[in-house]
């Protein structure tokens, strides 16, 4: 009597179980409006920008290059002219800029080797803030006239992510100004230079 | 011991098999430099604004459910590191392959065209029962260097309703 009873309580288990197990199997569907039985799956999207960081000049003129002569005076005894002799503001520089590691960038101006002012004369820039089409955060240009010399100075600071804009009349105008220097008049002489001026874009 | 092995057979018998939705492409990734600029490599210009995927870059299927069962899949999005000013979307290209007997996928319920991928769900396709390869494609806009250079990352999330 005691192990039929035993074996009747295994028996009820069992089915039990089952009955359970098969109800799992039915609710294993997801359900009208039912959202805990949800299912999922995914796809990452994924955009690695990498740092950029490239500048060039532009001109409306179809070249950079430009020439500054000076004229002789007409008269004896009178004047080369008064500061400044000459000026050129064809040229813009336009950068494209993107820093990943860096806070910042700055672009600076020097001489190239080789490249030298005739005597009693200096050339001189001035960089405006950038205009046209530009976005994000472009550079701040150095307040005043840079003397230009074989000595890099920065001329444009605190570029971030940012772009000027394409071709002349966007990004930073290039003033360019000849002075006959100060006590530089007897210096003065006949001839023509050529002088090579060079913008390098740096991560500060 | 009959009733054990009885009751061993049975569960076996009973596999539980739920329905899956399953995406083929796991990461969509594009890498982005000089040549990536809207006039490339000229300096000055900014990047492409949008980045798109090839057509039928995706697939997704939805299998395991029976051929008369409704379904819906919802899309949203769950940021990692990504900027506001970058928006995903996504949109369907085919209506795939149902099963023989399936009515598959339901296109005047679905929406068409791209939308934009959000943090919240939003209805996306409908259908009854299995349909293999759906065509997926995507697209992000906003893209620019206003926002700093980085590896920027957000997961599309599929999400299957029994309907």
């Amino acid at each position: 009597m005691t192990r039929f009873y035993l074996n009747s309580v295994s028996l009820a288990k069992s089915i039990l179980i089952l009955v359970l197990f098969v109800l799992c199997h039915y609710k294993s569907y997801a359900q009208p409006g039912n959202p805990q039985y949800s299912l999922s799956t995914s796809t990452l999207f994924e955009v690695d920008m990498h740092p950029i960081a490239i500048l060039d000049i532009e001109n409306s003129m179809g070249s950079t290059g430009f020439n500054f002569e000076i004229s002789l005076p007409s008269e004896s005894g009178a004047n080369f002219g008064e500061n400044p002799l000459l000026t050129n503001d064809d040229n813009w520089i336009n950068y494209s800029c993107a820093l990943r590691t860096a806070l910042s960038r700055h672009i600076s101006v020097n001489l190239s080797p080789g490249s030298e002012i005739p005597g009693g004369l200096e050339l001189r820039l001035q960089v405006s803030h950038a205009t046209g089409s530009a976005g994000g955060t472009p550079g701040t240009p150095a307040g005043g006239e840079v003397l230009l010399s074989a000595s890099p100075q920065e001329i444009i600071s605190g570029i971030q992510g940012s772009f000027t804009g394409n071709g002349p009349n966007k990004g930073h105008q290039l003033t360019y100004t000849l002075n006959i220097a100060e006590n530089g008049f007897g210096d003065l002489s006949s001839g023509s230079t050529q002088i090579n001026v060079i913008y390098t874009i740096m991560d500060n | 011991m009959y009733i054990r092995h009885l009751f061993l057979l049975l569960s076996l018998s009973f596999s539980i098999q739920g329905q899956i939705v399953i995406s083929q492409m796991n990461t969509w990734s594009e890498d982005l430099d000089n040549s990536d600029l809207s006039i490339p490599d000229e300096a000055g210009a900014d990047l492409n604004p949008i980045l798109e995927s090839p057509s039928d870059f995706n697939q997704l299927s939805i299998i395991n459910i029976a051929e008369n069962r409704g379904w819906k899949i919802t899309v949203s999005k769950r940021d990692i590191n990504w900027p506001a000013s970058f928006i995903p979307y996504i949109q369907r290209n085919n209506n795939g392959t149902p099963c023989g007997s399936c009515t598959g996928l339901n296109s005047s319920s679905s929406v068409t065209g791209y939308i934009p991928v959000t943090n919240a769900e939003q209805n996306f396709i409908y259908g009854n029962g299995e349909v293999n390869n759906i065509g997926l494609q995507f697209r992000i806009e906003g893209i620019s260097l206003a926002v700093d250079a980085n590896n920027y990352q957000t997961e599309i999330i599929y999400t299957l309703y029994g309907d």
